[in-house]
């Protein structure tokens, strides 16, 4: 399949359709892949792909680094692809504007990521090219197994198990600066007129931040788990993403990145939306 | 009741000890006198209050602070007045983010933090015995005046003195009583501009960007230290003018505002190329400028 | 204080001239620790938590975990913690008082050390006692022995070799323990610090001269080999702040800070207010040049306003300007940055391709054409 992902960055290229192909390479440590950046003919030998192609590279269109080598194709799973389906909803970019190289999956990591085994877009829902063969959806998984099973705790037992965890985090800011669809020029957290978030790494100040990432992400997170795959303290981010999603699915029937037609529930007021928070 | 546990817990009241241990706790100083230079610039008269402290506090000209707004942050001012001036020290600064706008909102009598000083400071006795140009640009007078004022104080060290500021427009010009006061004596050259179209109908000054005038001006390069500081646009276009009057690099001065935080070389932000500017600046001469990474 | 002087490091200040070899029974080494708890240190071990390995306080030796290569995060957090108050202020009345910081430096031990992070506390005393005295680094070090197990394994993101240490360096430890077999650690006490501790526990044993350090470590040291060579880096960088090869190799850096926050020898900080209703403190803060708020002026000028000048400053700092003002290379070789790296950006690919670069070649991923 790598073969003919070339074959084809080959001739975006030299048709000067697209100016570079994002795609990974293979990194400099075992079992690793690395982004790169390929912009001429000649170099699509560079291009690979197997079980270690992590990253979402949907981060990278926001990029100036790269937004500057002109028009992209991506190489993109089916969990990426959900991220630039956010992206062109929110008008980050222009769907026209991008070629899609989309890859069929079966799961990245040994042992597969937790975002694997819930993955209902094997096949990418949107490409213009498609490589590897299809995979059909798989039926009747519960994408919130993890939270029902989360949330048979005790309210303080649910607190403390955050509180230990949030308080392990070093502010680094590395889940949002790897998350696609954290694309905002100046961060709330770095915003001090006024100041929304504590900028100290104690407890108080990393709840504050953590719960504020995870929250302006909700109705947005395409769980790619790319936040929690970065942190450097192996906080499991995923947990409270996939809490949030699931109130969103839940109230709105809504899950992000399936449909470009539908409007995200954040940005769409109806009569007839569940009004009980309002007391 | 309350109070007196807050004191209790207050271990440090006597700050007055310039050999503090602790590098990041400030000195407090009392905000003795606030004049509004233009809509958007405060200076402010300064003594500590500790008396003693004051008596003994002395400083380079040129040298910079950290100054603290309890509760909202710290930020870097240059000490704009003279290492003459013993009773009191003064700051200026423009109202553009979190610490200076809550700055902005104090009153005289009121309490803020000090650290230093710091930094380095003009090569005065390099300067003594030669002709001083000054030019400054907007709200970069303070850097300049602190070493109008040594000059000014110390006249018969220096020759000829000139100096030559711009702004954008006459509602931004700084310092105008001291503007007024210099132009009045006739040991200095004072020029004033303001940017075209900033000019009010009695303006008295020239019309015209800084390198402009500079031109027209056109001071002797010989015997003669220039010291510049301004915005970078003007700064860039100021130098070329300046090399065409025959100044050589050494012999220009200014003053380099990268972000700080410490101020005293521990935690890295001001750091370009091989110097940290805090502590090897903030003064540096285009010579030595000219060899930085362009990261100021 | 001169630069000069302040260029002494803690331990060169403590150096004994002459190590002292003596030797430990590992089943002794917990003893050790229970001695240390005992005699009243505040112990920091690595401890495992799930994946995670990270330095620790710890309350028994049952809690330490000695497997494994580095720690996840390194040991300067016990010297530099990534938020710390540096005073506190009360408003009463009309008056401001300020209340310094006590207590903050109390006697402790870093156990479990590797050579590599041992290492990088004589390094970045360089800049806490450069001029200006950095009390809460200084008094820290000052009271903390530090107690360091020689590596004999390695991964490939390890490269002490490269930049003059070694798995068995004893830089920056007051003991350094090498396990030269089954049943003996090999222990070089290099301070006066460390010969205390060592009498107080009664623990030790002299050292026969057959003991052979070296032997023990050199399978890994081979392992390690030399993935670079250190001395063709610097004289590159003092010429080529301007190159293409800075695009090329940092355009995947996506700015995340992880390589700087979970480095020994970072030492950047904010200075940050955190107020209450008649009080408050001032905070002490890891931050970094990654971040693109780093440099930015109020203005809203940033100096270095892309990822590839943020970058750059980066290998700069640490292989330039630190060895130009403060003599000594600000990486360890611990290999975290490259461990951990989301898109791995890999710090020694980047000085291998320096390397090549320097010889002249194109380094091995070819720059793409323009
Ligand atoms: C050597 C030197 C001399 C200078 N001299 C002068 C001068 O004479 N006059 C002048 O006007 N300017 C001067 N400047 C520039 C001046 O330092 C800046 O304009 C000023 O510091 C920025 O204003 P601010 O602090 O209000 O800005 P902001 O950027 O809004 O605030 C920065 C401060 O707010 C706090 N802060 C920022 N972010 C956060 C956060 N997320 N959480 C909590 N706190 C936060 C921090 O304590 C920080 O110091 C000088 C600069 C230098 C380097
Ligand atoms: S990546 Fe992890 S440690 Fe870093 S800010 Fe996010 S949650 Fe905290
Ligand atoms: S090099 Fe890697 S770890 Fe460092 S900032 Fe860039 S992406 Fe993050
Ligand atoms: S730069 Fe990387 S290898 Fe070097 S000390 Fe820091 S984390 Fe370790
Ligand atoms: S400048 Fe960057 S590389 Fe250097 S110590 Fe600071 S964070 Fe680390
Ligand atoms: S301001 Fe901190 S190092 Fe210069």
């Amino acid at each position: 399949m790598i073969e003919q992902i070339r074959e084809k960055a080959k001739e975006l290229l030299t048709s000067g359709e697209v100016k570079v192909v994002i795609g990974y390479e293979n990194g400099g440590m075992p079992e690793t892949t690395r982004p790169v950046f390929i912009t001429s003919p000649d170099e699509v030998e560079r291009l690979i792909w197997n079980k270690h192609c992590y990253a979402n590279l949907a981060n990278f269109f926001v990029r100036k680094e790269v937004a500057s080598l002109g028009k992209p194709a991506i190489i993109a799973k089916g969990c990426d692809v959900k991220a630039i389906t956010v992206l062109v909803q929110e008008s980050q970019i222009k769907r026209e504007e991008i070629v899609i190289l989309g890859v069929t999956c079966e799961g990245v990591g040994e042992p597969l990521l937790s975002k694997c085994p819930i993955c209902d877009v094997n096949t990418p829902r949107d490409y213009n090219f498609l490589f590897g063969k299809e995979i059909a959806p798989k039926n009747g998984i519960n994408k919130s197994a993890d939270v029902e099973e989360f949330e048979r705790k005790s309210p303080e037992e649910r607190w403390e198990f955050w509180e230990e965890q949030f308080s392990r985090c070093i502010k680094c800011y590395a889940c949002r600066q790897v998350c696609p669809l954290c694309y905002c020029e100046v961060c709330i957290a770095d915003k001090n007129q006024p100041q929304w978030i504590e900028t100290s790494s104690h407890t108080r100040g990393n709840v504050h931040w953590n719960l504020i990432r995870a929250w302006h992400l909700s109705g947005r997170c395409i769980d790619c788990g790319e936040c929690e795959r970065a942190c450097p303290v192996g906080i499991p981010l995923s947990l409270l993403n996939r809490r949030l999603a699931k109130s969103v699915k839940e109230r709105f029937g809504y899950e992000p990145g399936y449909d470009q037609e539908k409007a995200p529930p954040f940005t769409d007021f109806k009569q007839e939306d569940s009004q009980e928070f309002i007391r | 009741m309350a109070e007196q546990m807050k004191l209790e817990e207050a271990t440090l009241s006597d700050t007055g000890k310039d050999d503090l241990d602790n590098i990041y706790l400030p000195h407090l100083m009392v905000i003795q006198e606030i004049a509004q230079e233009t809509p958007d610039v405060k200076s402010m008269k300064l003594v500590f209050k500790d008396e003693e402290m004051q008596k003994n506090f002395s400083f380079r000209t040129g040298q910079f602070g950290e100054f603290t707004v309890f509760g909202v942050g710290e930020s870097t001012f240059n000490i704009c007045s003279s290492q003459t001036w013993r009773d009191h020290i003064e700051c200026c600064f423009r109202k553009v983010g979190r610490v200076t706008k809550a700055l902005w909102e104090m009153n005289e009598g009121d309490i803020i933090g000090f650290r230093g000083p710091y930094g380095n400071w003009y090569p005065v006795e390099r300067m003594e015995g030669k002709n001083i140009l000054f030019i400054a640009g907007g709200i970069a007078l303070p850097p300049v005046r602190c070493m109008i004022w040594h000059a000014l104080d110390l006249r018969d060290k220096f020759k000829d003195i000139a100096i030559l500021y711009g702004a954008r427009s006459v509602a931004d010009l700084v310092f105008k009583r001291e503007l007024e006061e210099w132009e009045k004596r006739d040991d200095v050259t004072v020029v004033t501009t303001v940017d075209p179209g900033g000019e009010t109908p009695d303006w008295k000054g020239k019309i015209g960007f800084v390198p402009t005038v500079l031109k027209e001006m056109s001071p002797r390069s010989d015997n003669a230290i220039a010291l510049v500081c301004g915005p970078p646009v003007m700064i860039k276009f100021t130098l070329p003018v300046l090399y065409g009057l025959g100044f050589a690099k050494e012999d220009i001065i200014t003053s380099l505002e990268n972000r700080m935080k410490c101020g005293v070389g521990k935690c890295g932000r001001c750091n370009v190329g091989n110097v940290y500017v805090c502590k090897d600046g903030p003064i540096f001469t285009a010579a030595q400028v000219e060899l930085l990474p362009e990261e100021y | 204080m001169s630069d000069e002087e302040a260029k002494v490091t803690v331990q060169e200040a403590e150096k004994k001239s002459q190590p002292v070899l003596k030797t430990l029974r590992p089943e002794n080494l917990s003893v050790l620790i229970q001695k240390g708890l005992d005699l009243g240190y505040k112990v920091f071990a690595p401890v495992k938590d799930g994946e995670l390995v990270t330095f620790e306080q710890i309350s028994g030796p049952g809690e330490v975990f000695l497997e494994g290569i580095t720690t996840r995060m390194s040991p300067k957090s016990v010297f530099f913690p990534r938020t710390e108050k540096v005073f506190s202020y009360r408003i009463a009345k009309e008056d401001i008082a300020l209340g310094d910081q006590k207590d903050f430096a109390p006697p402790t031990i870093i156990l479990g050390c590797r050579p590599c992070d041992a290492a990088s506390l004589p390094i970045m005393d360089r800049l806490f006692r450069w001029d200006y005295q950095d009390r809460f680094w200084n008094e820290r070090r000052e009271a903390t022995l530090i107690v360091s197990i020689s590596c004999l394994e390695c991964d490939e993101a390890c490269f002490c070799t490269s930049v003059g240490l070694a798995p068995d360096s004893t830089e920056g430890s007051d003991i350094l323990l090498t396990l030269v077999s089954r049943d003996q650690y090999l222990a070089e006490i290099m301070t006066d610090k460390g010969a205390d501790f060592v009498e107080k526990t009664g623990l030790f044993d002299q050292a026969g001269a057959d003991l052979d350090k070296a032997a023990a470590t050199k399978a890994v040291r081979g392992k390690l080999g030399q993935r670079f060579d250190l001395d063709k880096i610097k004289p590159w960088l003092d010429e080529n702040y301007e190159h293409d090869f800075w695009k090329e190799v940092t355009r995947m850096c996506i700015g995340c800070g992880i390589c700087t926050y979970v480095c020994p020898t970072c030492h950047c900080f904010d200075l940050v207010d955190e107020a209450h209703y008649d009080g408050g403190a001032k905070n002490k803060n890891w931050d970094a040049c990654q971040f693109a708020q780093f440099t930015v002026h109020a203005s809203g000028h940033n100096p270095r306003p892309d990822q590839v000048s943020r970058h750059r400053q980066r290998i700069m700092h640490k292989y330039k300007y630190y060895p130009d003002n403060l003599g000594a290379t600000l990486c360890t070789g611990c290999g975290r940055c490259v461990r951990h790296c989301p898109m791995e950006v890999n710090l020694i690919r980047i000085l291998n391709g320096i390397c090549e670069l320097s010889a002249g070649e194109l380094p091995a991923e070819a720059p793409e054409s323009k």
